[in-house]
């Protein structure tokens, strides 16, 4: 059993909507800032952090016994052509995203303008009436982007199991001024003489 | 009901994502595809695993291979990756082999056994040896840069060269005596004169000698070959015998020699003397009746040679023999400008040596005892008959360890140059010679000249790889007995790598230490391959299974060898050993297994199955088997590949035919953990289990598990991989336990479950007891 909480699940009728979170790193490996994105109507907040309501959809996230690589496909439409741009600037594909569900009980009033602007403020839901569940945390494979749409798919981590293991080899550089000794014909005269 | 028409019925009933992971599985998980009805003869990647066996005991000389990765115990060959024979001059033979021989990655526990030709070769400490082969082991874990080969020891002998000791085999004088930098004698004459004046004798010296530290069993310890003994200590240190027991301190040691006809050591103070516990004894009688008769060497040594050198002489054939010394100036010793004149033309009975550089006059060395030559940080370039003068009086005392005497003297005069080791150290050198027992009349006769040269290697700067488990090893061609012609293939029974332990189920342990625990062997699979942290695995599950692990006698001694294999098939591999599964869920690594007796997750109904979701099937007969095979490496037989097969007879004679399935299991290494797996398999995949009305117990039924897919709702989010969910729907016969496979979650909310079915008869006998 998932360790999570089940306090909105057991007690009350439930909505949820979904958080997902891209991370963008430069060309050089160095994160340089975080997507974030919901499918929810408005803007949300959640520990901190505000994710951006858009047109989103994606396919069911797989989670099975036999570390099978699985997929989700992410379409996000009427993006603002900056966020397009983004995926062009920067580099998303290999990085982190994570879709995190967030449960709640519709029936609770909340202050959807404690911030001043219409948010949908999760931080100020008591703990006892939603519940949080990271759904899928997979790495951004590819992205493709018009000037109102951005589509990418996300593979599961079994994605870079497909690497080979060992990950050593002899003959990689490190090995390389060694094996050469032992690769040089006639280097070895044990037990003879060396003009033989 | 086939699985194909399972599938169409499925399908034709609407759920078509259900059916739809079943069909996107890999096929890797060995047990879990069985308990989904599907065969594993298409598990190439994992056969790949299994296939290495052979290439594992090799040792390899190529550098198309991967380094291997090694968990737990395990019989394994080795790879060269530097190997050099000495250079030669003037056509001389090479006698040593010197090779680097990479076991596997990282840091492993340790090496238990060297196997040669199947049989384990002697254990000192660290060192293995044979009479032609020393074996040193070691590992790097130098973060960032590589172990250079200068630092590399080498072992050229069969003993432990950190202690001192003296053994006497087969009428041979075995010993080595231990070395540390201590007073420069010959440039610092205040330090020689720090040591203060005798005031005792050397007859006391010994008296002392033999009433405190001689053994009881004395045959055990050394048998002197009945010759001269000189002393020439600048340090002190310890004696060990062969059992590494303490038997002395204080010896002084720093250069020796024997000829033939006496061994020499030389100390420079009766304090040293005083504290000499040798062990020259096995002949012990010879030494006490010598030392009663002491007069003839009584202070010899201190008084009127005030830096204690000593030269003794003993005969053991007869007891009516005498020890005698012949002193000799310390003086003459350390007075560069006339000992090296002197002693460089050494007569029969001499034997000089100083300062690292020893000529030697042999005059019939076939009649004498042949010795052996300990060289500590050089390597020997040549051997070779010459003329030459090679006494480089530059060269005096150079803060080498240069262990005398001694070696294959052939006839001639040997000369052997030593440079100052530190950054140019290289090999330790063993020259061997034979040892004549007989010396008929204490001469050496006449010869012609030889020449060693020891000097240090240029290339000791080569960069060794970071984290790697090795063996350096030098073997020896006994070019004078034509012996040892052909170069030993080792294979190394070793305890794999060291790795983080699951101490609870909140923390991985700091430090790592060896395991051969399947699931702390996942943990660092994980964090070797992919680089999670700690804090991203759940290691309450982690725990869990480890302990079950334990429980059941489950273990996982493996070697990633094979090339073309996947870090998904070698995790893959480890799971198979306990019939585990690993998953991704709520940002966390979680690890499970089959287990007995595991309580019921949840309960689902028909108001919580979405309505027409709900699927059965049953797998196709061709794809279950009533006999399985299991190969793995068996430990209890050389690590040899075994392999056991369990069968149900009943099924085979209602079958009609006998459906087999084999599968290899390398990470098993016992045929109990063999067996059990096989029955769990074949439990599996062909029995389900009802309440017997008249016991009320449950029973096994001849009846294939179930396999059910259906939709649910986010009421039960909290469901995960291998959760037992006990269900009861109108298209079962019974409420019945399943084991969940897949789950999937959609936009909507919607979860599609696919699941096995589950039962405790799985893990018991026919006789009803548990396998694990």
């Amino acid at each position: 059993m998932k360790q999570i909480s089940n306090n909105t699940r057991s007690n009350h009728s439930t909505s949820f909507f979904h958080l997902l979170s891209f991370e963008i790193k430069d060309f050089d490996g160095n994160l340089v800032d975080t997507i974030r994105i919901t499918d929810n109507d408005i803007i949300s907040k959640y520990n901190d952090e505000y994710w951006n309501p858009l047109n989103t959809t994606f396919d069911g996230m797989q989670n099975s016994s036999d570390m099978s690589n699985s997929a989700v496909s992410i379409d996000i439409n009427n993006v603002p052509i900056s966020l397009s741009k983004v995926g062009i600037t920067q580099e998303w594909r290999n990085n982190r995203c994570y879709i995190t569900r967030i449960y709640y009980n519709p029936n609770d009033t909340i202050d959807l303008m404690s911030e001043g602007f219409p948010c949908f403020n999760v931080d100020n839901i008591a703990i006892e009436d939603k519940d949080i569940e990271i759904l899928f945390w997979g790495l951004i494979d590819n992205f493709a982007a018009s000037e109102t749409n951005i589509s990418c798919n996300i593979n599961s981590l079994f994605n870079r199991w497909q690497n080979p293991s060992p990950n050593r080899w002899f003959d990689q550089k490190e090995f390389t001024t060694i094996i050469d000794t032992v690769a040089q014909d006639g280097a070895v005269f044990w037990g003879k003489n060396r003009n033989y | 009901m086939s699985m194909d028409k399972a599938r169409g019925w499925l399908e034709q009933s609407g759920n078509t994502t259900g059916m739809a992971a079943l069909q996107t599985f890999n096929i890797v998980n060995t047990l879990g595809n069985m308990l989904l009805g599907k065969k594993p003869e298409t598990m190439s990647e994992l056969d790949r695993v299994g296939r290495s066996s052979g290439k594992q005991l090799d040792t390899l000389e190529e550098n198309t291979n991967v380094v291997p990765l090694i968990y737990g115990l395990n019989r394994v060959g080795s790879t060269v990756i530097w190997r050099e024979t000495n250079e030669v001059l003037n056509g001389s033979i090479n006698n040593d082999y010197w090779a680097i021989q990479v076991l596997g990655q990282g840091e492993i526990n340790s090496v238990l056994k060297i196997l040669i030709a199947g049989e384990a070769i002697t254990k000192n400490g660290d060192l293995f040896h044979t009479k032609y082969t020393q074996v040193n082991t070691g590992y790097h874990t130098t973060p960032d840069i590589g172990i250079k080969l200068k630092d590399i020891v080498f072992n050229t002998n069969n003993e432990d060269l950190t202690k001192t000791w003296f053994e006497l085999v087969n009428g041979e004088l075995n010993y080595n005596i231990f070395s540390v930098d201590g007073p420069d004698w010959a440039n610092d004459i205040n330090a020689a004169a720090a040591f203060q004046s005798p005031n005792e004798t050397a007859q006391e010296l010994f008296y002392e000698t033999d009433e405190t530290v001689f053994p009881d069993n004395f045959n055990s310890f050394l048998k002197p070959p009945g010759k001269r003994f000189l002393f020439e200590g600048l340090t002190f240190e310890e004696i060990y015998d062969r059992g590494n027991n303490l038997l002395t301190t204080y010896v002084p040691t720093r250069n020796r020699t024997v000829e033939p006809n006496y061994l020499i050591f030389d100390f420079p103070s009766e304090r040293q003397l005083k504290k000499l516990k040798l062990s020259f004894i096995g002949s012990l009688n010879d030494w006490s009746y010598s030392i009663d008769n002491g007069s003839s060497w009584q202070g010899m040594i201190h008084n009127n040679y005030n830096n204690g050198t000593v030269e003794i002489e003993a005969f053991d054939t007869d007891l009516s023999d005498w020890i005698s010394v012949d002193p000799r100036s310390w003086s003459m010793m350390t007075d560069l400008s006339k000992s090296f004149e002197e002693f460089q033309s050494c007569t029969d009975t001499q034997f000089a040596f100083f300062q690292g550089s020893v000529d030697i006059s042999l005059n019939n060395p076939n009649t004498y005892k042949k010795y052996r030559l300990k060289v500590t940080n050089f390597r020997t370039i040549y051997v070779s008959a010459a003329s030459e003068n090679f006494f480089d009086a530059s060269a005096a005392y150079p803060t080498c360890d240069f262990y005398a005497p001694c070696s294959h003297f052939p006839a001639g005069n040997w000369n052997i140059s030593l440079e100052p080791h530190g950054s140019n150290k290289k090999h330790k050198e063993v020259l061997r010679t034979d040892w004549y027992n007989n010396v008929p009349d204490n001469k050496f006769k006449s010869g012609g000249f030889h020449k060693i040269e020891i000097e240090t290697d240029n290339e000791s700067t080569i960069d060794f790889p970071k984290e790697i488990a090795f063996a350096s090893v030098h073997q020896e061609f006994e070019w004078n007995e034509n012996a040892h012609t052909e170069l030993d293939k080792l294979t190394f029974e070793v305890e794999g790598r060291i790795i983080k332990t699951i101490n609870s189920n909140a923390t991985l342990s700091s430090n790592k230490t060896y395991s051969n625990n399947p699931a702390e062997i996942i943990v660092d699979m994980i964090q070797h391959y992919l680089g999670f942290d700690d804090d991203e695995f759940d290691l309450e599950d982690f725990l869990n299974c480890k302990n079950k692990c334990n429980e059941y006698g489950f273990d996982c001694n493996i070697v990633f060898q094979g090339t073309g294999i996947n870090i998904q098939s070698s995790i893959a591999a480890v799971l198979q050993t306990f019939n585990g599964v690993i998953f991704f869920a709520n940002g966390k690594w979680k690890l499970k297994m089959l287990e007995k007796e595991k309580p019921v997750d949840m309960n689902i109904d028909n108001q919580h199955i979405i309505a027409g979701s709900f699927g059965v099937s049953m797998p196709s007969m061709s794809m279950l088997s009533n006999k399985i095979i299991v190969n793995y490496i068996n430990r209890e037989e050389m690590f040899l590949p075994a392999s056991t097969t369990i069968e149900d007879e009943q099924l085979i004679i209602s079958d009609e035919k006998e459906y087999e399935t084999t599968f290899d299991i390398n990470g098993i290494s016992t045929l109990s953990h063999a067996n059990k797996i096989a029955s769990i398999f074949l439990n599996s995949s062909r029995y389900s289990e009802s309440l017997d009305e008249e016991t009320g117990e449950l029973v096994r039924r001849k009846q294939s598990p179930l396999f059910i897919s259906f939709s649910t709702s986010i009421k039960y989010t909290e469901l995960e991989i291998y959760d037992i969910i006990k269900v009861e729907h109108d298209l079962l016969d019974r409420p019945r336990q399943f084991l969940i496979q897949s789950l999937e979650h959609t936009q909507e909310g919607i979860i599609n479950i696919t699941a096995s079915e589950y039962c405790q008869t799985h893990f018991k006998t026919n006789f009803g007891e548990y396998i694990i």
